[in-house]
């Protein structure tokens, strides 16, 4: 089974293990400091990688609330990811307003009022304040030109 | 002596004047509050508004407006881990925690009090200042902000908490990111992969929303409830947000510190108000008696970064107003728009203009009092909010992250990088790695390698035997070494995180 | 007659009718002005003028977009992706001619196809000396035996450029230190640590008023200070010369993306002149203290590809003077004619004629594999000559010759 824990720690140690090699390519003065940070931070990095490795905590039965808690955190990434495609895709105006009604909704399982209140909401504030009293071009969304 | 108090009575008998700051007042804590936008954005878009006016009432608009941006930066961040603007992250640390343990309104008050006799000493620091001024910004010079870089990441380990290696590889991240650009000194691409949207750096803000607030709203959604995780019931009260504010005056002695190593901060054009706020908040750590209280909702965790934050506005406006050299880059613009109206800036200014800059100074002493009134009349409302069940402030938080990442920079590339980091943010936060020596990195490390090759550049590696450099690196020294030694001499204590 | 009337009349109205049309189409639209740096400065700052008396003539409302990053690339690179219906207009830092000459890195846009809409400043650059240094005026900066410090932004930037070129085409001794961006090398001046910077005249002004430095050295300035033109003795850096000063002329570029409608530039371009010429549009511009020196479309189009047109030596020498190494030319060509007793030799490289001066001391010369002295130079030889482009007069490195 995948530990997080020591897939946390991997990932680190392989970012400064990657940046520092990266580092060598670098003329004299651009690598100075990069090599004097990740050349230290790739031990400090394999050490840490080690001890988690070596400390193995005895397998504990997740609790009911735990695995509740498991669980809504998997959703809450399928919703982060969502709005990032959402207001990657179609822009901030368009899918910021949607996606806090779906999540309200659907996600949380607020009523439909109470949601709806959200989405308008945030339109509301997205357009009022944003783009009509700052003047600001909020992001238009990568798909939207293509359309 | 008498163009002081008859410029104190030039600004508050004036209804014009007063009139002016009171609308100036919320339009900096609101552009202050919103993650992204901040001062400069503020002070470019009221410009046309100012045009009209007469120099002084222009210019005290303007100031008034931009120097309680940062009041209001720490409203997002005390409630809700975000931070308003990039020095407002490190109240983050400590605010936070204060929210979740029900204490948001103490936090709130705190924040405001300290923002506001930060500010005013900022003002008496700049009045103070004034005939020793040119020979105290021009001693310090790329080596000595090379040292003090230097001198704030080795906060990093004071700020690691239970686990030091932990705590130092986070901060070796940070400062790993912080290579990340076109590198000036060699027109080098390091790491940028052909992304243009690197080639300036990691974006700061975006950095600290995706570290910091992701991972937050993420948990919040997992466990349920609200930000609040205390059962007491949720309080209208007025009461805590002013114990806050006599907190303020509880811990006068770091205060007074706080906002004098701030306004000196602010004073030296080339550190920034991000450093202000770590060095601050890393000097509170180190000064405390009880270290390990920090991280976990220690009022002075609050206080110390915010006093720095508002001193250092008075300490800027020195090099800006008597050299005409911007002491931070809002002052850029604000220079700009004070040419502008008509007034120059420069050495004539001390000679002719003094009532200028008395008028200003007091501005600055009357906005951020004003900021305290106005803010004390909303603050317990906000308060309120962390009470509010987690389903709704997520979506909130997490659109105005999204917000944040690319309104600072209108790349939308920030917010695939805001996610990212969010996600190893969850990781990170989960298995208890400390998260705020991340930022300490990110910040001081362009400061730090960008000093050090300027200084190899001008002197060569010999560039720390000047005088003014061994000063600091015995400063340096003493000050490590005076937290090691009052470390020793207690229990082995150490800083645990609720971040 | 009659039917030569009812033409012209006919003609009358159609024209009528499509320019009656043409203006019709701002009218009520959204015209985004791309500003490729951060609020603030500048270029902003112009932007923001230029946006509100364009909203007046052109009868439409101006966004101010801030496109920020890579110097000025991220901005330039955003307007020549953008819709070419003339709802799109863009600024941009006159340095990207250099980016665009050099081929660097990461730009994607085309300056030769962009639709100019016009200039509206001139930024003659400046060398300035600071007061700490000691150093007054050029002839004190060339009378130095050791070299002194000189302060740019970062390396590629068009401050570095300009300072590099500069160094290059009047034989300065100065030492380039990279990365002080905005006023900090005002500060270093100030300080003592930098001698001088070589910048914007307008940038530089207010610091050169309050007393901490002079101008030593202009670029196409108003003849109070000396002109660089004055100072250059070489072929070379007169050609250097004349093109930084042919970039300070193009200060604060307008453009549309290519492919525009010709009709809708034409408005626009129509509009930008209006406001540019606006007298309240003027009467800003002095209280804001920046000035306006406005040039228009195909007069700017032409500075532009004029400016995009150099030589490959010029290239080359431009290359090499914007490096930190300087790059070395080697060719293998026969010798075209040696005079003066081996001194000054002609040959070919590629396309162009070169005449080169050989020094008795430090050009490496064999001949035939031996070690050899210039006298013994003949035409005809066969020759490997490495030489420095940026050097005064093609001085060779080495010539291995063969004959």
């Amino acid at each position: 089974m995948f530990d997080s824990r020591i897939l946390t720690s991997a990932a680190m140690l392989a970012i400064f293990a990657g940046m520092s090699a990266a580092a060598l390519a670098f003329p004299p003065k651009a690598q100075f400091m990069p090599l004097l940070v990740g050349v230290p931070g790739t031990l400090l990095a394999l050490a840490q990688f080690v001890s988690d490795l070596r400390q193995r905590p005895a397998r504990v039965e997740p609790t009911p609330e735990q695995v509740d808690e498991r669980r809504r955190e998997i959703g809450m990434f399928a919703w982060l990811s969502l709005f990032a495609a959402g207001i990657l895709g179609f822009g901030f105006l368009y899918a910021a307003p949607l996606l806090v009604f779906a999540f309200l909704r659907f996600g949380q399982k607020e009523s439909w009022v109470v949601a709806a209140i959200g989405g308008v909401g945030a339109w509301a504030i997205l357009y009022g304040m944003f783009e009509l009293m700052l003047g600001l071009i909020l992001f238009e969304g990568l798909l939207v030109g293509m359309l | 002596m008498d163009l002081m108090l008859s410029s104190f009575l030039t600004v508050v008998t004036s209804p014009s004047l007063m009139g002016l700051m009171l609308l100036a007042v919320p339009i900096g804590l609101f552009f202050g509050a919103i993650p992204g936008l901040g001062g400069k954005l503020g002070v470019v878009l009221l410009i046309p508004f100012v045009f009209g006016m007469e120099p002084i009432a222009g210019a005290v608009f303007l100031l008034a407006m931009h120097a309680v941006v940062h009041t209001g930066g720490s409203i997002p961040s005390i409630l809700f881990g975000v931070p308003g603007t990039g020095p407002d992250a490190a109240t983050i640390v400590d605010g936070f925690p204060m929210a979740k343990r029900g204490e948001a309104g103490r936090a709130l008050g705190a924040s405001l009090g300290a923002s506001g006799v930060g500010g005013v000493i900022g003002a008496i620091f700049l009045a103070a200042m004034l005939p020793i001024l040119r020979p105290v910004v021009l001693a310090f010079s790329p080596a000595e902000f090379f040292l003090l870089a230097l001198f704030g990441i080795t906060f990093i380990a004071t700020l690691s908490g239970a686990s030091l290696r932990k705590g130092l590889l986070v901060g070796m991240f940070g400062l790993m990111l912080s290579f990340v650009a076109l590198d000036p000194h060699t027109g080098t691409q390091r790491y940028t992969h052909d992304m243009l949207f690197l080639w300036d750096g990691v974006d700061v803000i975006t950095a600290v929303l995706g570290l910091f607030a992701i991972p937050e709203m993420i948990g919040l959604g997992a466990k349920g409830g609200s930000i609040a995780q205390t059962t007491t019931v949720a309080r209208y009260s007025i009461a805590q947000v002013l114990d806050g504010i006599v907190d303020v005056f509880r811990h006068f002695g770091l205060t007074l510190r706080t906002s004098v190593i701030g306004a000196v901060i602010g004073m030296i054009p080339g550190l920034g108000g991000d450093a202000a706020s770590w060095i601050c908040y890393g000097h509170a750590v180190q000064s405390s008696k009880t270290p390990e209280r920090f991280g976990q909702g220690a009022v002075e965790g609050v206080i110390a970064p915010e006093t720095a934050n508002n001193s250092k506005e008075g300490g800027s406006l020195l090099p800006t107003l008597f050299f005409g050299v911007p002491g931070s880059s809002g002052m850029a613009i604000l220079l700009g728009a004070f040419i502008m109206l008509g007034i120059k800036p420069g050495p004539a200014m001390a000679l002719t203009g003094m009532e200028t800059v008395w008028i200003l100074i007091w501005t600055l002493c009357v906005s951020n009092l004003l900021a305290v009134v106005v803010f004390l009349a909303m603050a317990p409302a906000f308060g309120m909010l962390v009470y509010v069940r987690g389903a709704l402030i997520i979506p909130f938080v997490v659109t105005l992250s999204f917000l944040g990442a690319f309104l600072s920079h209108g790349a939308w590339e920030n917010i695939v990088l805001l996610c990212v980091l969010g996600v190893f943010g969850v990781f990170l936060r989960k298995h208890r790695w400390p998260r705020p020596p991340f930022i300490i990195g990110l910040v001081l490390g362009p400061i730090a390698e960008d000093s050090l090759h300027k200084a190899m550049g001008i002197w060569g590696p010999t560039f720390f035997l000047r005088p003014q450099s061994l000063a600091m690196i015995a400063l340096i020294v003493g000050s490590i070494g005076y937290y090691f030694w009052r470390r020793k001499r207690q229990a082995a204590i150490e800083v645990q995180y609720d971040v | 007659m009659n039917k030569l009337l009812k033409l012209t009349v006919l003609g009358l109205v159609l024209g009528l009718a499509t320019t009656a049309h043409a203006s019709e189409f701002y009218k009520g639209k959204t015209v985004t002005y791309i500003v490729a740096t951060s609020p603030g400065g500048g270029y902003d700052t112009y932007a923001r003028l230029i946006g509100r008396y364009l909203e007046k003539h052109l009868g439409a409302r101006v966004l101010i977009k801030n496109i920020p990053g890579a110097g000025h690339i991220v901005g330039a690179n955003t307007l020549a992706a953008s819709k070419a219906d003339g709802l799109t207009i863009g600024t941009f830092n006159t340095g990207l001619i250099y980016a665009q000459i050099l081929k660097h890195e990461g730009v994607q846009f085309d300056l030769r196809e962009f639709a100019w809409i016009g200039k509206a400043a001139a930024d003659p650059r400046t060398l300035v000396l600071g007061t700490e240094s000691g150093l007054k005026t050029y002839d004190d900066l060339t009378a130095l035996a050791k070299p002194v410090k000189f302060a740019t932004s970062g390396v590629g930037s068009a401050s570095y450029t300009d300072t590099q070129l500069l160094r290059s085409a009047l034989d300065l001794n100065i030492e380039v230190v990279p990365g002080f961006n905005g006023n900090e090398g005002e500060l270093a001046m100030m300080r003592g640590e930098i001698a001088g910077q070589v910048g914007s005249t307008s940038s530089l002004k207010s610091f050169v008023d309050n007393g901490y430095g002079t101008f030593a050295l202009a670029l196409g300035g108003d003849g109070s200070v000396p002109e660089a033109n004055s100072k250059v003795k070489t072929e070379k850096g007169r050609a250097i010369i004349s093109l930084v000063e042919a970039m300070a002329v193009l200060g604060r570029l307008t453009a549309a993306p290519a492919g525009t409608p010709a009709d809708r530039v034409a408005e626009l371009r129509a509009a930008y002149q209006a406001a540019l010429t606006d007298a309240d549009l003027l009467a800003d511009a002095k209280k804001l203290d920046i000035p306006i020196e406005p040039a228009y479309g195909d007069t700017v189009a032409k500075l532009v590809g004029d400016a995009l047109n150099q030589s490959p030596e010029t290239v080359a020498i431009i290359a090499g003077a914007v490096n930190a190494e300087a790059k070395d030319i080697t060719v293998k060509t026969p010798l075209e004619a040696v005079d003066d007793g081996g001194k000054i030799i002609r040959f070919k490289s590629g396309d162009a004629e070169i005449e080169a001066k050989v020094s008795g001391s430090r050009t490496a010369i064999t001949i035939d594999g031996a070690q050899a002295d210039r006298k013994l130079l003949k035409p005809g030889m066969i020759c490997e000559i490495t030489y420095d482009p940026q050097s005064d007069k093609n001085e060779p490195k080495t010539m291995a010759c063969k004959g």
